[in-house]
């Protein structure tokens, strides 16, 4: 479903500040596949992300979703296959728009929109319904300016944004990060019931290792712009915490010696 | 009490003149508010609208096709500057004045001189209805109903897909993407759009006074933007539809204002100064006045023009 081959990126290229942000990282995932990303602070996670999305063109590598490349392809054209959820509640919606305008906008991802009406009963009555489907009262909030809601509100309705119309890839950017931890576990809870129904392949990166054996099939470590480990079904299924943390360590120890 | 006879003299003429502005003062409203893109070529769109129309008019064409053709001009100045932005990194605000600069050269070579009297020549007023140029009893209605098409179409437009995916992109430029939006197409097309809509403007201003200068253009868009801030305090910008209206309510509005300063007997001659005066008050209002707290209106309005 996703074939990401030898990702190479560097930012401010040439300049003192330059980093290498993707060096040489592949790996693929299956139709279904829910990948956990983990990785220290500069490992790459957002970056991976990002260059999936298409935010930046890439220094080298190709990337396929669903057979398809999109390696020279913007972020508008790869609309219609990724669908994503940032960390900042702020970064996917837009403010100063009504809840089911935005809905409208995810519905409509990647396709043509024509001048017709745009929110029509009946899709008044499909958000309502998604809405109604989180429990927390957001149906009844449909024609609320969505900048007027809280964040754990906001993350909610991105989730129900993302879902829209099945996309081929979802990402998830830390995406229960900036909430409080009830909030965080209700948002978390609604991502896999969303995830399991529509069956979506998943990436998404986190920084809560609980999260990382909990949940997924699959689980991907990155370091210093690679990837340092990845595990699948049954070695995935037998990790523990303290696994992850002895890996996270062995690198640290690295550091120590080379140091 | 005889400034207020004055005043009052004034209301039918500056009424006529602020509907012919009220569509330059959208045109200036869209591309700061809708697309969040400051815009600045309505100041080269409006003369390039009026000088067309002049040249076609004078030179024998229907004043219909005269309006079009200098709607269209606009249209290309204003997505001239959106190219400029969008392929060379340039601000807006730069790419803007470089182009406002050059079409006065434009212009000129379009009218082949810098002004020309349309008197003797067919105008749109007249051909709808006979004297309706001289009589502001008709045009007044008839400029009020043009207005009102204006903010019917515009409402409507930003209600179907096609129109929230415009608004998404001033809303958040990266979630529109995100969304499969494609972002710069919009925005030309809406700079476009602002282009037209300041060129019409300058297209009725020619017919309504008679003749066409390649000066008409000096100072609109401070005129254009003490018109949509007016409005806005009036409005507010809760909603779309108040967002539409603001500038048409404005321009009235400023235009009545302006009216009360020459009854009161300033020299026309220092209006400019006056507006832009007028301007800069209201954006250092909340920095001037600690009663005005922040997050009002008027600071939201300053944080964003």
């Amino acid at each position: 479903m996703l074939a990401a081959n030898d990702l190479r990126k560097r930012f401010f290229a040439g300049t003192p500040n330059e980093r290498v942000a993707l060096d040489g990282l592949s790996f693929d995932l299956k139709p279904g596949a829910f990948c956990v990303v983990i990785g220290s602070n500069g490992a790459g996670k957002s970056t991976l992300l990002n260059a999936i999305a298409g935010k930046f063109p890439l220094d080298g590598g190709s990337i396929a979703i669903a057979g398809e490349d999109v390696t020279a392809l913007p972020a508008w054209q790869r609309a219609r296959l990724v669908a994503r959820v940032f960390q900042d509640p702020m970064t996917g919606t837009a403010p100063g728009m009504t809840v089911e305008e935005n809905l409208l906008l995810a519905e409509t991802r990647g396709q043509k929109r024509w001048l017709t009406w745009g929110l029509t009963a009946s899709r008044r009555a499909t958000y309502r319904d998604q809405l109604a489907l989180l429990g927390l009262g957001l149906e009844n909030r449909l024609s609320d300016r969505i900048d007027l809601l809280s964040g754990g509100q906001r993350q909610a309705i991105s989730l129900i944004m993302a879902a829209q119309g099945k996309p081929q890839l979802l990402l998830l950017d830390e995406h229960t990060a900036a909430l409080d931890p009830v909030t965080a576990g209700r948002v978390m809870e609604a991502t896999l019931r969303v995830v399991a129904e529509n069956k979506l392949t998943t990436l998404m990166v986190t920084h809560n290792m609980q999260h990382a054996i909990d949940h997924g099939d699959t689980l991907l470590m990155l370091d210093a712009g690679r990837v340092q480990f990845l595990a699948t079904g049954d070695e995935k299924n037998r990790l523990s915490i303290e696994d992850l943390i002895a890996r996270f360590r062995h690198k640290e120890d690295r550091i120590l010696l080379a140091g | 009490m005889d400034v207020f006879l004055r005043f009052y003299e004034l209301v039918p003429v500056t009424l006529a003149q602020s509907l012919i502005y009220a569509f330059i003062a959208f045109g200036v409203m869209l591309p700061f508010r809708l697309l969040s893109f400051p815009d600045l070529t309505s100041e080269g769109s409006f003369p390039l609208g009026g000088c067309i129309c002049g040249a076609l008019i004078a030179a024998g064409h229907s004043p219909f096709l005269a309006i079009l053709a200098g709607s269209l001009g606009g249209f290309l100045a204003g997505s001239a500057t959106a190219l400029v932005t969008l392929k060379f990194r340039i601000s807006s605000l730069l790419a803007g004045i470089i182009i406002v600069t050059m079409i006065y050269s434009v212009d000129l070579r379009i009218m082949g001189k810098s002004n020309i009297a349309l008197f003797q020549f067919p105008n749109l007023f007249d051909l709808v209805l006979p004297d309706m140029n001289t009589t502001l009893g008709l045009k007044i209605p008839f400029l009020a109903l043009g207005v009102a098409l204006l903010l019917g179409l515009a409402y409507a437009f930003l209600r179907t897909e096609k129109g929230i995916a415009f608004r998404a992109v001033g809303a958040n430029l990266d979630m529109a993407e995100a969304q499969g939006i494609h972002g710069s197409r919009q925005i030309l097309l809406g700079f476009g759009a602002a282009g037209a809509l300041c060129a019409f403007s300058g297209a009725l201003l020619v017919q309504s006074q008679g003749f066409a200068d390649v000066n008409i253009g000096f100072g609109v868009l401070i005129n254009g933007l003490a018109s949509v801030i007016i409005g806005e305090l009036i409005t507010g910008r809760g909603s779309v539809w108040r967002q539409l209206l603001a500038p048409v309510v404005g321009a009235v509005a400023y235009f009545q204002i302006i009216s009360i300063c020459l009854a009161l007997g300033l020299a026309p001659t220092d209006l400019k100064f006056a507006t832009g005066a007028l301007v800069l008050l209201m954006l250092a209002a909340p920095k001037i006045l600690p009663g005005l707290k922040r997050g009002s209106e008027a600071e939201k309005i300053r944080e964003t023009v």
